[in-house]
């Protein structure tokens, strides 16, 4: 994707319809790098569903920690990159989210963690869906590749960081504490859910 | 996929595109007061094919435009030139860009007075305008310095590699510590020395050396992986020191680029440091806790791997170098 | 959208986005005297059975609640929620007082049960126009703070003055549940 002269008209085009241009990303005026790595911090469900993950891959040392991140941060990577590039216009339905964060955040309460292989795939699955969301969602920014780096950057640290400390919780003989994060993030998840279904927002 | 294959794509993705440049271009507003009151103004919008991009200044209703030039496409921008007076000399004026909401560009706004202070703001489709100030306080100098340092150091690559560099290089908290204290110390020095005026270097000399510094970590860090020894990996701290002092002159020229208030100018190069060393400490603080965090979940790497920061700072030196050479030439 | 938002800012994000959502949610728990009674006592009493009740009652409540607050939204009517909220806030300060101390399974069933009445009411009593999953993180957040609390304070049983202390408080809670059992009926 190049900012050639076509983009310019593009957006001498939008000015012209005067629509409302809204970047999906969050503006730290940092520049398109930053930009897209303070995404998965400012997003909530991006940032919940990162820990839901890290804490439920966590109760499984750090196997399973090693494998959820490496699944997940690829699978980002690579699904915001072709969000970018194919420019599909695709975003997560919130009762998906929803599901994800309840179905995540139950296996962690009830102490029912995954193989370190069904982490990976796990991982996998959470990074695409993510990832193409906020491909597409961050496509009205300028410095598309940046951002992807970005986002990608984000999702590394933030990831790696949470699982970290769930593995050092979890080696620690603090276990419980997963647990108590997990059912909080499902009884968000549950909540969310019940508000997208018959909440007063609609 | 194995944590080290994945760990290579996302360094290798992390640090290959940040050569390239901005692509979008901002539009640049820039008031200099030329007498008491008086001001001229220049208006550059990005256009190519002689379509420009539909921004246009509305300056505050009380300014008397004495002389307005016809614009021009120059290159592939479009160019506007005007002289004006304003009885309070702009302080507290509102300037606004017209048609800045709908598009997705930024603006540049520096205006200039006559005692040689500056003020600079991005303005951008969700602040479509500016309050022009009069002479800043304390305070508000020392935030808007301390925020530009951070905004200089997080941006610029080249020093944030060095420092990523020296943090591979180094070993034990004691000599981290000591190599990240000489750093500091020695581009505050040498900040100080170049704003007050006492050594001048072209900022493209500057550049250039300051590729040279991190070109020259990269055999330093493929010789400590190989357990061989050399100044650079017993005494890390005095390569800081050293080239700390260039790196310090290459945050001179960016405070210079930024401009520096008439007044308050200790005050302002005191923010502006401590904004590079805050956003410098920030960096540093995310790779120590990514490196603890690694070394939690018990990822290895293998010998490739560890050599890759070597190469990935020692390529990108070089090739920073290059740039800058042609540069000079 | 958000565009102008200093990177020193980003932090304070969840309270200046949403139109409040995260800051409603998170009060919403906190606003009735009933509700943040009952969850106190419920840390308490957790701290009073000890392992693994202490770390399954938090476990459980936040589960419980949400699944009370769903029924809440589907427009399902339960009744009488009022009269369980203060009958729960009644019976969790006896329990606390009195020290008592079922099986297991039991109390978190009794527990489970009463949360999902106190969801019930929050969900029914939820505000308009709102960012949904900000609110939702508040509410849970502000709910598991509640036990905390309740566990915190339960840290002084392992002193006799302190389960003293834990008692008379359970049997603060079970007046104030009176109360409001009282005013429920009136």
């Amino acid at each position: 994707m190049k900012h050639g002269p076509r983009a310019l008209l593009a957006t001498a085009a939008c000015s012209s319809l005067a629509p409302t241009a809204s970047a999906h990303l969050v503006s730290t005026e940092l520049g398109p790098f930053y930009d897209g790595a303070a995404h998965p911090l400012v997003t909530p469900e991006d940032l919940l569903v990162i820990l839901a993950l890290a804490t439920l891959a966590a109760l499984r040392g750090a196997e399973g920690g090693r494998r959820a991140l490496v699944g997940l941060c690829a699978a980002w990577t690579v699904a915001t990159a072709a969000s970018f590039a194919w420019g599909a216009p695709l975003s997560a339905p919130p009762l998906l989210v929803a599901g994800l964060l309840v179905a995540l955040g139950l296996a962690c309460a009830v102490n029912r963690a995954p193989s370190p292989r069904v982490l990976l795939a796990l991982g996998i699955a959470v990074g695409v869906l993510h990832g193409l969301e906020n491909g597409s969602a961050a496509r009205a920014a300028d410095g598309v590749w940046l951002s992807t780096l970005g986002i990608a950057s984000g999702v590394f640290v933030v990831a790696t960081l949470t699982t970290a400390c769930g593995v050092h919780l979890e080696r620690r003989g603090a276990a419980i504490a997963l647990r108590v994060a997990g059912s909080w993030l499902a009884a968000i998840g549950l909540l969310f859910a019940g508000w997208q279904l018959a909440g007063p927002a609609g | 996929m194995t944590p080290r294959n994945v760990l290579i794509t996302l360094l290798v993705l992390l640090f290959a595109p940040l050569a390239r440049a901005h692509e979008l271009r901002p539009a640049y507003l820039v008031l200099r007061e030329t007498t008491e009151n008086h001001f001229d103004g220049s208006w550059k919008v990005p256009a190519r094919d002689n379509r420009r991009l539909g921004l246009y200044v509305r300056l505050p209703d009380d300014c008397v435009v004495v002389r307005e030039l016809s614009g021009a496409f120059v290159d592939d921008a479009y160019v506007e030139r005007w002289s004006f007076t304003h009885p309070a000399g702009l302080v507290d004026a509102t300037i606004r860009i017209d048609g800045l909401r709908e598009t997705l560009t930024d603006v540049l706004v520096r205006i200039e007075r006559l005692d040689g202070s500056t003020q600079v703001e991005r303005l951008s489709p969700e602040r479509p305008e500016v309050v022009v100030r009069g002479a800043l306080t304390k305070l508000q100098v020392a935030g808007t310095y301390t925020d530009l340092g951070v905004r200089h150091i997080l941006g610029g690559v080249d020093h944030l590699l060095f420092v990523l560099g020296l943090l591979f290089l180094v070993r034990g908290r004691a000599m981290l510590f000591k190599t990240i204290t000489a750093f500091t110390v020695a581009h505050s020095i040498a900040l100080a020395i170049a704003t007050f005026g006492y050594v001048n270097v072209p900022p493209a000399l500057v550049n250039t050396l300051v590729a040279l510094s991190i070109l020259f970590l990269g055999p330093e860090l493929v010789r400590e992986q190989r357990g061989e020894t050399s100044l650079t990996i017993e005494r890390p701290w005095l390569v800081a020191f050293a080239f700390g002092l260039l790196h310090g002159l290459g945050f001179a020229s960016g405070l210079t680029q930024l401009g520096l208030p008439h007044s308050e100018v200790p005050l302002a190069l005191l923010s502006f440091n401590v904004g590079v060393e805050l956003g410098q400490l920030g960096f540093v603080a995310v790779l120590l806790a990514l490196g603890v965090a690694l070394g939690e979940l018990q990822v290895r790497f293998g010998p490739r791997m560890r050599r890759l920061p070597a190469y990935v700072v020692g390529s990108l030196g070089a090739f920073w170098l290059c740039v800058g050479l042609s540069a000079l030439i | 959208m958000l565009h102008t938002i200093d990177l020193l800012a980003l932090a304070a994000l969840h309270e200046t986005s949403g139109a409040g959502g995260f800051g409603s949610g998170f009060l919403h728990p906190l606003t009735g005297a009933d509700h943040a009674l009952a969850m106190i006592a419920v840390g308490l009493w957790g701290a009073q059975l000890g392992k693994p009740a202490v770390a399954l009652l938090p476990v459980a409540f936040p589960l419980a609640m949400t699944l009370g607050a769903f029924v809440g939204f589907s427009g399902v009517e339960l009744g009488a929620v009022e009269i369980c909220i203060a009958l729960s806030a009644i019976l969790l300060g006896l329990v606390v007082m009195l020290e008592t101390r079922p099986p297991l399974w039991l109390a978190l069933l009794l527990v489970a049960g009463f949360a999902i009445f106190h969801g019930y009411a929050h969900g029914t009593e939820l505000p308009e126009g709102e960012d949904g999953l900000r609110y939702s993180i508040g509410f849970v957040l502000s709910t598991g703070l509640l036990h905390a609390v309740g566990i915190t304070l339960g840290l002084v049983h392992r002193h006799a003055w302190g389960r003293k202390l834990m008692r008379g408080l359970g049997g603060g809670v079970c007046i104030a549940g009176c109360w409001f059992l009282w005013s429920a009926l009136r």
